[in-house]
C-alpha cells in the first residue's frame, strides 16, 4: 500500500534515483522511488564501462557486478591506424542488472520505498507551488504529496520540464546511439576499443567493450544533427557487418545520451534534478554512471538538508546547483569544448594524429609529448587543430 | 529521407510525421528533443500529441532506429 504523502518522491530508478533515494533516506526522510519500467536497470540502456576509482569514491559494488577489469583504452583511427592508452584509473565494465539492483537494494535498506510500473505522467501544483506527482499505476491512477521531488528520469526527463526548468536538448547535443551485444566471437579482455570517423560514427565513436573473451558490447553514438541519411542503427549494421561478421547478436538496444554544457540550473520550488536528467553525463565519452551517482547523492543530501530546515523554496535548493558547479561545472565546460573540438576534426586530421600518437610508445604519452613530436614532424596539424577553435 | 534542404543547412518543413512504432525501442531520444513536450513515452507505448507538435522535425533526427519518419512536402 503507497501512502498518500512522502517528504521526498524520486522519479527514475537508474543510479542517479536510487543513489538519492538512499542518501535522502539515510538521512531520516520519507522517500518514494517511483520506476516506470517493471524492473530496475532493465532495459540495459548503457554500454556497461565505468572508471573503477572514481566509482569506488561513491559506491563499493557488488563483486558479481563487475565483470571485466581493464587496464588500457584502445583508440581506432578511421584509416585503421591503432594506437593504445594506459590509464591511471582502471576501467571495468559492469553487469549494470546486478549493479542497479544492488543499488535499489541499498536504497530500500535504507529505509526508501520503491514502486515499479509507476508511470508518472504530471505534477500536482499547489496554489503555484509542487506538491506531488501524478502516476500511474497497474491498478489506476493516483496523485501522491510530497514536499521535494527530484527528477532522475532520465534523458528524456520531462518533470524537470513540468517544473519550468529547460531541459531538452538541440539535436546536435545529443548523442543517438544503438549497442549490440554480440556473442560468439573473441575480443581481448584487457582493453576497450574506440574507433573514430564520418564513415563509423559523424559526430561520436563506436565502441567495443568486452564482457568476456566471447561476448561484447558493441555500440555507437552519433550526433543527432547528423543523421539525415542514415540513423545508428544503419551505422552499427554497417559497422558489426566489417568488424565482426557472423556474430550472433544477444541484444540489441537503443537510446540517447545528453553531451551538453551544463545546464543553468538543475533545481527549483520543491525540485532537483539529478544525472542524465541534468544533462550530467560527460560530454565527451558519454559516460554518466559515476556522474550520476554522485549528483544522485548531492541531491539526496541537500533534499534531505532542506526538509529539516523546514525550506524548500527555489533559493533554498540553489545550493545544488551551485554545488554541483563547484565540484564538476568546470571540468564539464572543459570536456564539452573537447567535444566540440574533436567533432570538428576531419578523417585527415585524425588519421595524421593518429600517426603521431602511434609513434610514441604508449608509455611516454603525455601531452608535453604529443605536442613536441607534432610540432617536429606534422606542424600543420596544429594550425588544423587551432582552426577547429575558431 | 531527406529532411534537411541541401543549401545553408536549413531542413525542410515537414508535412506530416508517421510513428512506425514496430521499429521503436522506447529509448527516449524523441522526447529528448522535442521542444514542445508533445511525445508520451510509457514503457512499451509511444504517442505524439499532434496538436502541440509544431513539425519542427527533432525527432526523426534524433531517432536511432528509424521509428520516427518525417514526410516533406
Amino acid at each position: 500500500m503507497i501512502n498518500d504523502s512522502y517528504d521526498i518522491i524520486v522519479v527514475g530508478g537508474g543510479p542517479a534515483g536510487t543513489t538519492a533515494a538512499r542518501w535522502a533516506a539515510l538521512g531520516g526522510a520519507s522517500v518514494l522511488l517511483l520506476e516506470k519500467d517493471r524492473e530496475l536497470g532493465i532495459p540495459v540502456r548503457c554500454a556497461e564501462a565505468v572508471g573503477w576509482k572514481t566509482l569506488l569514491k561513491y559506491v563499493q559494488p557488488n563483486p558479481q557486478a563487475v565483470t571485466v577489469k581493464l587496464n588500457s583504452v584502445r583508440f581506432i583511427a578511421p584509416d585503421g591506424t591503432e594506437f593504445v592508452f594506459k590509464t591511471d584509473d582502471v576501467g571495468c565494465i559492469l553487469n549494470r542488472r546486478i549493479f542497479d539492483h544492488d543499488l535499489g537494494r541499498m536504497a530500500a535498506q535504507a529505509g526508501a520505498r520503491i514502486i515499479t510500473r509507476a508511470y508518472v505522467n504530471g505534477l500536482v501544483f499547489q496554489s503555484g507551488k509542487i506538491g506531488g506527482v501524478k502516476v500511474s499505476l497497474p491498478d489506476g491512477n493516483k496523485e501522491i504529496k510530497a514536499k521535494i521531488i527530484i527528477a532522475a528520469d532520465g534523458v528524456e526527463s520531462r518533470v524537470g520540464r513540468w517544473a519550468g526548468i529547460r531541459t531538452h536538448h538541440v539535436p546536435k547535443d545529443l548523442e543517438s546511439c544503438y549497442q549490440m551485444t554480440l556473442g560468439g566471437i573473441s575480443v581481448n579482455t584487457d582493453y576497450v576499443s574506440c574507433y573514430f570517423g564520418t564513415n563509423v560514427a559523424p559526430g561520436g565513436y563506436a565502441w567495443v567493450f568486452p564482457k568476456d573473451e566471447d561476448t561484447a558490447n558493441v555500440g555507437l553514438g552519433i550526433s543527432a544533427n547528423r543523421s539525415e541519411e542514415l540513423k545508428a542503427q544503419d551505422y552499427l549494421e554497417r559497422f558489426v557487418e566489417k568488424r565482426f561478421p557472423g556474430a550472433s547478436v544477444l541484444a540489441c538496444v537503443a537510446g540517447g545520451v545528453p553531451n551538453t554544457k551544463p545546464f543553468k540550473k538543475v533545481h527549483g520550488d520543491g525540485i532537483l534534478l539529478a544525472g542524465d536528467a541534468a544533462g550530467q553525463a560527460s560530454p565527451l565519452t558519454g559516460g554518466g554512471i559515476t556522474n550520476a551517482i554522485a549528483a544522485g547523492k548531492l541531491a539526496g543530501e541537500i533534499a534531505c538538508e532542506s526538509l529539516k530546515n523546514g525550506s524548500y523554496l527555489e533559493k533554498n535548493l540553489a545550493v545544488y546547483t551551485k554545488k554541483w558547479e563547484d565540484q564538476w561545472g568546470g571540468e564539464h565546460r572543459r570536456l564539452y569544448r573537447i567535444k566540440e573540438v574533436v567533432n570538428k576534426l576531419s578523417d585527415v586530421t585524425l588519421n595524421n594524429a593518429a600517426h603521431i600518437l602511434a609513434e610514441i610508445p604508449s608509455e611516454q604519452i603525455t601531452l608535453k609529448q604529443v605536442f613536441r613530436t607534432t610540432l617536429a614532424r606534422h606542424p600543420k596539424i596544429l594550425i588544423d587543430i587551432a582552426r577547429c577553435f575558431l | 529521407m531527406n529532411y534537411r534542404a541541401k543549401r545553408k543547412g536549413k531542413r525542410t518543413e515537414l508535412t506530416s510525421l508517421i510513428i512506425k512504432e514496430e521499429n521503436c525501442d522506447y529509448c527516449g531520444c524523441c522526447v529528448a528533443v522535442c521542444p514542445v513536450d508533445c511525445i508520451e513515452l510509457e514503457e512499451k507505448k509511444i504517442s505524439i500529441d499532434m496538436i502541440k507538435c509544431t513539425l519542427c522535425g527533432n525527432c526523426p533526427y534524433a531517432c536511432p532506429v528509424s521509428a520516427l519518419v518525417g514526410e516533406t512536402a
